[in-house]
């Protein structure tokens, strides 16, 4: 039962790192390219390193819980097990982004950035 | 501990909670778009990317949150189900209208942040 757990588990979170992954790299790509204006492609590189570095995070993450020692007997444990740490998942996820958001709207306040909104 | 109620319960409060969440962000962030693109000046790129991006973050914080107060303990009769999945829908429904001020707390914030800064720099230009 375990084993079936597990496998659910990483499909799902797979799916999820995945898809969240793909949609932080690609909207927030506006912004990276805001910090770096001079060099484009460096700022490219600089969002694929840190898409890179979010599924290691979130693989490790995940590969973590495979560790844990709760028995499961039935459905409603299979579901509780599955979405418990889906929720772990989803809520690290969370913090993180918002995270990055915090740091985006901080750092873009540095008196390098200003000259450029007054321009648009 | 029937295993069948629990497993109802479990099947009625997750697509209600999905659902919610779906609802009460496609709202929020419809009407989202109009403070982002008077906050970031008309720039479309930054509005809508940045409104796509808070978006992603509601959907996430809420669905986790959805899933970590998941776990009933025990059901023994339907009086039992039914009160413990209105609890539960009920204590999330709580939880969304907060998470949902709060988000509309910080699009009215930036506007008026917004405002000011465009009232600064004005004034600054006419000097």
């Amino acid at each position: 039962m375990e084993i079936l757990a597990y496998f659910i588990y990483l499909l799902l979170a797979a799916f999820l790192v995945l898809m969240v992954g793909y949609w932080f790299y690609h909207f927030g790509e506006v912004y990276i390219i805001e910090f770096f204006p001079q060099n484009q492609s460096f700022a490219k590189q600089m969002n694929k390193l840190l898409l890179i570095g979010y599924y290691l995070l979130n693989l490790g993450l995940i590969l973590n819980t495979f560790q844990s020692n709760a028995p499961i007997h039935h459905l409603p444990d299979l579901l509780n097990f599955v979405l418990q740490h889906m929720a772990d998942s989803i809520l690290i996820i969370a913090i993180m982004h918002y995270n990055n958001l915090f740091w985006i709207y901080f750092l873009s306040h540095h008196q390098s950035f200003k000259t450029k909104y007054f321009q648009s | 501990m029937n295993n069948q109620l629990i497993v109802t319960a479990y099947f009625i409060y997750l697509p209600i909670a999905i659902l919610m969440t779906a609802l009460v962000s496609r709202k929020l962030f419809q009407s989202g778009k109009v403070f982002m693109m008077d906050i970031f000046n008309k720039n479309e790129q930054y509005a809508l990317s940045t409104n796509r991006l808070f978006e992603l973050g509601f959907y996430l914080i809420n669905i986790g949150f959805a899933f970590k107060i998941l776990y009933i303990q025990d059901i023994s009769t339907h009086k039992a189900l039914i009160e413990a999945l209105a609890s539960k829908i009920g204590g999330f429904s709580i939880y969304l209208g907060m998470m949902m001020f709060a988000n509309l707390y910080l699009f009215f914030r930036g506007k008026r942040i917004a405002g000011e800064r465009r009232r600064e720099r004005m004034a600054a230009m006419q000097e």
